[in-house]
């Protein structure tokens, strides 16, 4: 069952706000609609990077997530929510998170539940890693909060964790706690615990 | 409940939000490959797989005269990574290092990857082909030279595959 | 973030102490707790639909051990 909700994202070239919806339950018409949209552009831009020999790390960490086969696999199952937020007929970012089965690793919020963002990404054309010139900014941010709202309507009290690609650490830990490498993922690990989530939504 | 994102608070966050790129996930879905991949694989078959990459890796790297860290050197790989993908059946690499040892052991990336766990394919004959190679892996300091052969057919039933 | 609807929950004297314990433990409202569950029971429900077990893995010897469901 989808929902829809108004949110507002930044239009960068202008620094006005304009209206965005926020999905919660994007179809598979929908990421279908997404990965078509998004994937054109991603392969050109990787393209053009690889033939002006960008290095590894400055190319887009998620440039071959299928966003078709993660719906295929987690529709109709509540345990997983998929989000997106859509502005001019457009999917601007997407989220897949994980609801249950997650707990926190923190020492003092140990084995409390929590909701795990499994991915979350924004399309190319908003990515600063991606285009020189990103289209919308704050989609990120949104989606975040969103999984923050999950984490409270759940009775998580905010609780967050991801696993942050290298390109958006800087960003987590200004919100959440780095409770470090996590050597099986080779990824970093983030918590948001109550009082972050209180801050960030507030 | 409502998410209620005002511009205002936007506006406040702004200056920490500016040009960030906000991503998180995991670059080869391991975990989420764990899910996708049981819904096509059996456990068995996995670590069945999973064992012929880290003894394939192995076998690969003597045939090339490498010593570990010299592997782990060229594939930009580190040594106890490598040396967990050689003795740990059920140890999963990410597609990044699986790319680079592809490339330095000269074998089909897509194959190395459908063997790592990081590629999710029910391939029978692909698991016979492991099973049978991982069985004849078990001793590769001290192999005979019918096991070498065996061994040898698997890497060219790898390195011919489409 | 979708509507909720209410519902009345009978449930025997050692299930109530079961929710609360979790619900203590957990820091979770026995709502939270309950839904919890269903979000569990639908996933475990799917993948036991499609002809997969369910096991435990014990973290030191990794042996699995299978969890029966009928």
């Amino acid at each position: 069952m989808t929902t829809r909700c108004k949110v507002a994202i930044l239009h960068k070239a202008t620094q006005q706000y304009v209206d965005a919806e926020l999905i919660d339950g994007v179809t598979a018409d929908e990421v279908n609609a997404a990965e078509a949209a998004w994937r054109p552009v991603l392969d050109e831009e990787l393209k053009r990077m690889a033939n002006e020999s960008v290095p590894a790390n400055r190319r887009p960490e998620h440039a071959h997530w299928d966003w078709r086969h993660k719906c295929e696999v987690t529709e109709g199952l509540l345990v997983y929510q998929m989000l997106g937020i859509e502005h001019d007929s457009k999917m601007q970012g997407l989220m897949l998170v994980q609801t249950a089965g997650v707990f926190c690793r923190l020492p003092n919020q140990k084995d409390k539940g929590l909701v795990y963002v499994m991915f979350i990404a924004t399309a190319p054309w908003n990515s600063p890693v991606v285009v020189a010139n990103p289209r919308f900014g704050q989609v990120g941010t949104v989606l975040i909060a969103a999984a923050t709202q999950i984490s409270l309507d759940l009775g998580f009290n905010g609780r967050v964790g991801l696993h942050s690609l290298p390109q958006s650490e800087d960003w987590y830990e200004k919100d959440m706690t780095d409770v470090g490498i996590d050597l099986k993922k080779n990824l970093r690990y983030f918590e948001m615990t109550p009082e972050q989530a209180n801050n960030f939504i507030r | 409940m409502e998410l209620k994102i005002t511009t205002e608070w936007l506006k406040r966050r702004a200056v920490l939000d500016d040009n960030a790129e906000v991503s998180a996930g995991l670059p080869s879905i391991n975990s989420f490959v764990d899910e996708a991949n049981a819904l096509r694989q059996t456990p068995g078959e996995q670590l069945i797989l999973g064992e012929a990459f880290g003894k394939l890796v192995r076998f690969m790297r003597g045939v090339k005269r490498l010593s570990l860290e010299e592997l782990a050197r060229s594939a930009d790989v580190e040594p106890a990574e490598l040396e967990n993908i050689e003795k740990a059946g059920d140890y999963r690499p990410e597609p990044r290092t699986v790319h680079n040892l592809s490339k330095i052991l000269k074998l089909p990336e897509k194959k190395m990857l459908e063997l790592s766990g990081n590629m999710v394919v029910r391939d029978t004959e692909l698991t016979f082909q492991a099973e049978r190679f991982a069985a004849n892996a078990k001793h590769i300091d001290r192999l005979t030279s019918d096991q070498k052969d065996v061994l040898m057919a698997f890497v060219r039933y790898i390195a011919e595959s489409k | 973030m979708s509507t909720k609807k209410t519902m009345t929950l009978n449930l025997t004297d050692p299930e109530m102490g079961a929710l609360e314990k979790l619900s203590a433990a957990r820091d979770m409202s026995k709502t939270a707790v309950i839904r919890q569950a269903l979000r569990m029971y639908q996933l475990i429900d799917s993948r036991l639909s499609k002809g997969e077990k369910l096991f435990f893995e014990d973290g030191l010897t990794k042996e699995k051990k299978e969890v029966v469901v009928l």
